[in-house]
This record gives C-alpha cells, structure tokens and sequence, in this order.
C-alpha cells in the first residue's frame, strides 16, 4: 500500500489510507471486513492492507479471526483506545462511512453523492473544518424517509447532515448551473451496494 | 406545548417575552393561509411554490408565537429560530413531525433562494404538505 498522505479531516492518522480502512473496521463492526474484501472496497493495495493491519493487530488496537481461508478483522473492544478512537473515526469520517449504509434500503435512490466541504477536506483539498455535511442523491425516494435519516445521522455523527434530492434527469442535465457547479467541485460516491461489492471481491 | 422547552429557549436568548397579541397573531395567521392557498394554485414554477409554502408555516408557527407573548430574539437566525420554537410548541408527536420538517424546507428554501437550487415537484409536495398541518394547527389552537 504506497504511503497516501494524512487525512486533512484529522492529520493524526499516518496515512489517508489506513485512517480509512481503520474508520471501514470500526464504524462498521457488524460488516465482515475480509482482508481481500476491505482492500477492494477501499481500492487499496492487498499487501499494504495486509502490513496495515498486521501492525494495527499488534499495537491491539484490532483483533482478527480465521475463518476458513479468509482474515476477518474487527475492532478490538477491549483496548484501552477503543472508545476514544472510535470517536474519533466517527466525528471525521463518519459520513463516509456511515451515510451509504444507512440510506441505501430506501427505495428510489440511484446515486449518493457527499458534497460541499466535507467532500472537498475527504478528497485532500485544503480549507476551514467542515460545518456540515452536504448529501445529494440522484433518483425519486420518499422526501420523509430520507429527512428522517438525515436527522437520525446528524444525531450519530454529529454533525449536520443535510440532504438534497435531484431526479436522474435533472443530475444529467448539463445546462443546470447548480449541479455543474457540484460536478466540477470534489465529490464523493457513496456505495449503495456493498454486500454485492465484498462478496464479488 | 412544552413550558420548560419554551422557557429553555427564552434563557438560552433565542425568544423573548413580550405582551401577547391575539389580533395580531389572527393576522398574520390569516396571511400565512393566503400564502399557503397560493402555493397550492402555483404549478408551473416549483421554486416559487416552495418559497410560499415555507412562509405559510413560517407565519403560521409566528402566529402562534405572537398569541402566546413571545417573539424571535434578534434578527440573525431569526427563521431557524423560529423553527425551535415549533420543535417547543408542537411537541405532541403528531405534529412535532410536522415542526422537524419546518426545519427541513427551510433549508431546502434557503438553497433553492441562494445557491440557485432548482427544487422539484416532490420537494414542493412534501413542504405543503407540512405546511397545511403546521397552519391547520395553529388555527386549532388559536381558535
């Protein structure tokens, strides 16, 4: 895994890469993270994701178990790190992680896009810390399901999650100023299908 | 209503205590349903129909400040403040829903006025939608 530089979200992690795959670890625990699985999904390198993990398992701050012929790494609970970096992970790179999941089950959402600030600091760029975090989704769903989760994810992650919703037409519309102007900006794709992408890897 | 929830954002400076006003708050109450009768006639032009939907509710919930003495302090946030009172006044579950997604098409108003967001039918759908039941209840209650 060639060395990526820090996260500007939070500078404290080593590398944007092993910030990402330990935030994929532990804000997802429920998800079993293969190793070959998290270096696809991550779009990292397999052996780089191997050392990562091998030294993460060493410092304790993982734990990972042998089933069949695959690694599965988890978030160790009982390290004395575990609550405070688990907040960490959360608070800067919750809406990567977080907002995918939990929006994909509603129906009528083709795409996920985060946007605005927070996608702009994710993608490297430099700039003030992120006041909220700016969500656009491609398709038709149900307004009230989504405010609904948009509030529930601004609960967990703390910060404001605020979604706009523009039909398939309108996001292929290149005459639209407003959704130029986004395609031009830093974007961030959200995965709607995980389970389809883990289990092909 | 929830007393304490007003009480916290009257010590928290976002309302202050004023002489209520009941022929006023009928006024602006009676604006706030003209308002929102313009936006159910608006089809054509979304943008439109959203910004007069969210002022029917704006008014409405204004209105229903104005009938119990209180007023938003200072200008600055003065409509999201507007939308903490609702969250304090609506506070039964069948209409605090109602006063979470004020906050929503404020928000929503505020792209389409300032980041030339066009908004679409569906948005438009579900601003009336809460602005009717924020109106109809205000009316309720000042009835």
């Amino acid at each position: 895994m060639p060395r990526t530089a820090s996260p500007i979200l939070l500078p404290l992690f080593r590398s944007s890469a092993q910030a990402r795959l330990l935030a994929r670890i532990y804000l997802e625990p429920d998800k079993p993270a293969p190793l070959a699985g998290l270096a696809h999904e991550l779009a990292l390198d397999r052996a780089g994701v191997k050392r990562e993990v091998d030294r993460l398992e060493a410092a304790g701050v993982v734990v990972s178990d042998r089933v069949g012929r695959q690694r599965i790494v988890r978030p160790n609970k009982r390290s004395p790190y575990y609550e405070h970096l688990y907040g960490l992970l959360l608070t800067a790179f919750g809406p990567g992680t977080l907002i995918g999941p939990a929006i994909r089950d509603v129906p009528g959402i083709e795409q996920a896009f985060l946007f605005g600030s927070w996608a702009a600091r994710y993608s490297g760029e430099p700039g003030s810390e992120p006041a909220d975090i700016d969500l656009l989704l491609v398709g038709s769903p149900d307004r009230s399901s989504v405010y609904g989760i948009a509030r529930e994810l601004t609960e967990t992650i703390g910060r404001e999650v605020n979604p706009i919703i523009v039909s398939r037409e309108r996001w292929a519309d290149a005459s639209d100023g407003f959704i130029r102007d986004i395609k031009q900006s830093p974007l961030v794709e959200l995965v709607l299908d995980r389970e389809e992408m883990v289990g092909t890897s | 209503m929830s007393d304490e929830a007003i009480q916290a954002l009257v010590a928290r400076g976002v309302l202050r205590r004023v002489e209520p006003d009941r022929e006023a708050a009928c006024r602006e109450l009676a604006t706030a349903k003209q308002h929102l009768e313009s936006a159910e006639r608006i089809s054509e032009d979304q943008t439109g129909a959203l910004a007069m939907a969210y002022e029917a509710a704006r008014k409405a919930i204004r209105a229903h400040m104005r009938a119990n003495g209180l007023r938003v302090s200072g200008s600055e946030g003065a409509h999201a403040r507007t939308g903490e009172y609702g969250l304090a006044a609506f506070d039964e579950p069948s209409l605090g829903n109602h006063a979470r997604a004020f906050d929503d098409i404020r928000k929503l108003r505020n792209r389409s006025q300032y980041d030339a967001f066009l908004v679409e039918t569906d948005d438009v759908a579900y601003a009336l939608e809460h602005a009717r039941a924020i109106v109809a209840a205000v009316e309720a209650d000042l009835s």
